[in-house]
């Protein structure tokens, strides 16, 4: 069961640092987006802010079991004497990572299927309906297989891969997209967040590739938080 | 007398025409409100009641509408020159239009 942890051990915790600045980032964005609906009432801001919400919340989901997981596997070397309370302990914990890494998982795939929607105008609600669907699916089934881990991370790559694909389009007003400058650091924020998932894939391989990924995906939520920091909070 | 039947437009035109926009899009409030308040901001903060109208492409009794809704916001108010009547941006519309620039730079950004 310890080996739910994927962290190496000097990096317990620092990534749940790293994680709150993408909750924070993902939480601005979710808000303006929601200000941005209460003056236009547009459906497409209101699904753009729950997609964010979404995600600040998975993160937040992935926190919180991370932190419960390091603190049981701390306590469990502490009392490797008592049988029954560390077996009660590792009981505990699988639970509690299946429902978080569960939660993490859906929150997250959820956001960035509503960004791609969101961006790429979809109507056919039917389509969107049965791709949120494939996802729960995909998500629920593969729960206690050996391949969740790397099917979501590969998923949420695959995600981020379309929503980037959006931005580079955008950048050079292609596909009769209207160009637009900023598009370029959104481009180069997904796309860092793509790579921190391939990323996350490669840890059953070396520890070190979630350091890698986690360094990654600050990097790619500080790229999209200077993006809202030039378009909303600096004063022209 | 041959009377040509106009071929019937099909669903997915129409959903062409409002993807790739060949057709001008209607304005939406938000944009309504911009246009006025940008109007007197670019005549020096006042404008006379018919410009306002020519200038935001409205017509009389949409102007009446609008130009009550902004007053009571307090984003213009009513004032006299050269005994003429004109609306008056105020502090609170002018920072009502930087707010808006800043929302559609946003929207524009992340393609919304």
């Amino acid at each position: 069961m310890v080996s739910v942890v994927f962290t190496p051990r000097w990096f317990y915790g620092i990534d749940g640092i790293f994680e709150a600045v993408a909750v924070i980032v993902a939480l601005l964005i979710a808000f303006y987006s929601y200000k941005l609906y209460s003056h236009t009432k547009e459906k497409r801001h209101v699904f753009f802010s729950l997609s964010f919400l979404g995600i600040a919340v998975g993160f937040i989901a992935k926190i919180v079991t991370n932190l419960s997981l390091v603190s049981s596997v701390v306590g469990s070397v502490k009392h490797v004497g008592f049988f029954f309370y560390g077996h009660h302990t590792l009981a505990l914990e699988h639970i509690l990572y299946v429902a978080g890494f569960l939660g993490y998982r859906l929150l997250l795939l959820f956001g960035l299927l509503g960004i791609y929607f969101v961006i790429h105008k979809f109507r056919a609600k039917k389509l969107i309906l049965f791709s949120a669907y494939m996802v729960l699916v995909l998500t629920l089934i593969t729960t206690f297989s050996t391949w969740a881990y790397p099917i979501f991370y590969l998923t949420a790559a695959l995600l981020l891969l379309f929503i980037s694909q959006f931005y580079y389009d955008s950048w050079l007003g292609k596909r009769g997209q209207k160009k637009n400058k900023n598009a370029k650091a959104l481009l180069n924020a997904f796309g860092v967040l793509m790579a921190a998932q391939l990323s996350f894939t490669l840890v059953i391989l070396n520890l070190y590739f979630y350091v890698l990924a986690e360094v990654l995906q600050l990097a790619g939520f500080l790229m999209l938080l200077y993006v809202y920091y030039k378009l909303v909070v600096r004063k022209k | 007398m041959v009377v040509t039947k106009k071929p019937r437009q099909s669903r997915m035109d129409s959903l062409e025409t409002r993807e790739f926009g060949t057709k001008k899009p209607r304005r939406s409030r938000m944009d309504i409100i911009h246009d006025m308040l940008a109007a007197i901001q670019r005549k020096g903060g006042m404008i006379k009641p018919t410009h306002l109208m020519y200038k935001a492409n409205l017509s009389h009794q949409l102007m009446k509408e609008y130009v009550n809704e902004l007053m009571e916001k307090g984003l213009m108010t009513e004032g006299i020159d050269d005994k003429k009547k004109v609306y008056v941006l105020t502090e609170k519309g002018d920072a009502y239009l930087a707010q808006y620039r800043k929302m559609v730079e946003f929207q524009d950004a992340f393609g919304l």
